[in-house]
């Protein structure tokens, strides 16, 4: 049982991580309403923002847990400031900068209504840079992704997201291309006088 | 002039069958499956860590047993009797009561062959 917050810390990070994909996929899903009515946008928008909470709750305990641990013996600035700690330093920077980019997503989505659209959209979408972040810091740090498959499923899972919100946002961007066409265009006819 | 019945009556909100939200439905599941999936995962590191650790003790007792057998044959005087029980240790054993050198070059075998297991897998 001397172990337990050890093994909490990695449940948990990992946990974390697939919270992150999953409310990415959510969001995506959301924005593109590639689903139609059913499930209606307010039943997808909830559950994307409680996937939201609940991965900021996870990786609370995931940096908690890891705080009262002995094996890694970190301390609330090796926890915070990258670089400091002695334990893979490198590949926890690449979580701490994941966990502020968490925290920054989290916090301009509870006050979207005080800030402009384009500012929140802006911060949200760091949410991609906030998966390869997470993924680079489980990959590097994480003890339990040593096996090829796994790696290769988070690896190949990477790039399915990145190569999705492309294509989404390709999409949207064709989608809108017409409407900024649709301004009335003098017909030949009009031209002349005509009608 | 009829009384309306109760079937006729339109439903009012105190009876009407409340419905929970789907969202909130959805929520709590996401939630227990994050929790079970954390719990399922701590379990098989711990179960993992354990097995590995048996591992690591069993290879390390081994590797003393080995240590001393060799050690055991080279002072014994006999070579043949300790190639014969490094095909068959089970012959070896049979013959323990030859010298003690035998039975402490089946025991170096045997030991061998758990080492070799281990670091397979």
């Amino acid at each position: 049982m001397d172990k337990l917050t050890w093994y909490v810390a990695r449940a948990s990070g990992i946990v974390a991580w697939a919270l992150i994909l999953t409310t990415i996929v959510w969001g995506l899903l959301l924005a593109t309403k590639v689903l139609g009515r059913r499930p209606s946008p307010a039943w997808l928008l909830s559950l994307h923002r409680f996937l939201g909470a609940l991965t900021v709750a996870f990786v609370g305990v995931h940096v908690g847990a890891i705080l009262l641990d002995n094996y890694t013996s970190f301390g609330i600035t090796d926890v915070l400031v990258p670089f400091t700690g002695s334990w893979h330093p490198v590949a926890v920077a690449w979580g701490i900068v994941g966990m502020y980019l968490l925290v920054a997503i989290e916090i301009t989505s509870l006050l979207r209504h005080r800030m402009s659209n384009r500012a929140w959209h802006a911060v949200h979408l760091l949410s991609y840079f906030l998966f390869a972040t997470t993924t680079v810091h489980m990959l590097t740090a994480g003890t339990d992704v040593k096996a090829l498959v796994a790696s290769s499923v988070s690896v190949l899972l990477g790039v399915a997201v990145t190569f999705g919100s492309v294509a989404v946002y390709l999409w949207r961007a064709e989608r809108r291309q017409p409407r900024r066409l649709s301004t009335p265009v003098p017909t030949p006819r009009a031209r002349a006088g005509v009608g | 002039m009829d009384e309306p019945t109760a079937d006729r009556m339109p439903p009012t909100r105190r009876h009407r069958p409340r419905r929970k939200p789907r969202a909130a439905r959805a929520r709590r599941a996401a939630a227990a499956l994050s929790v079970a999936a954390t719990l399922t995962l701590g379990g098989v590191f711990a179960w993992r860590d354990g097995q590995s650790a048996t591992t690591t003790t069993a290879t390390a007792a081994a590797k003393r047993t080995s240590t001393t057998a060799t050690t055991t044959t080279t002072g014994a005087t006999g070579a043949t009797g300790a190639t014969t029980s490094t095909t068959t240790p089970s012959t070896s054993t049979s013959d323990s009561s030859a010298s003690s050198g035998t039975t402490s070059s089946a025991s170096s075998s045997t030991s061998a062959t758990a080492h070799t297991t281990t670091s397979g897998s």
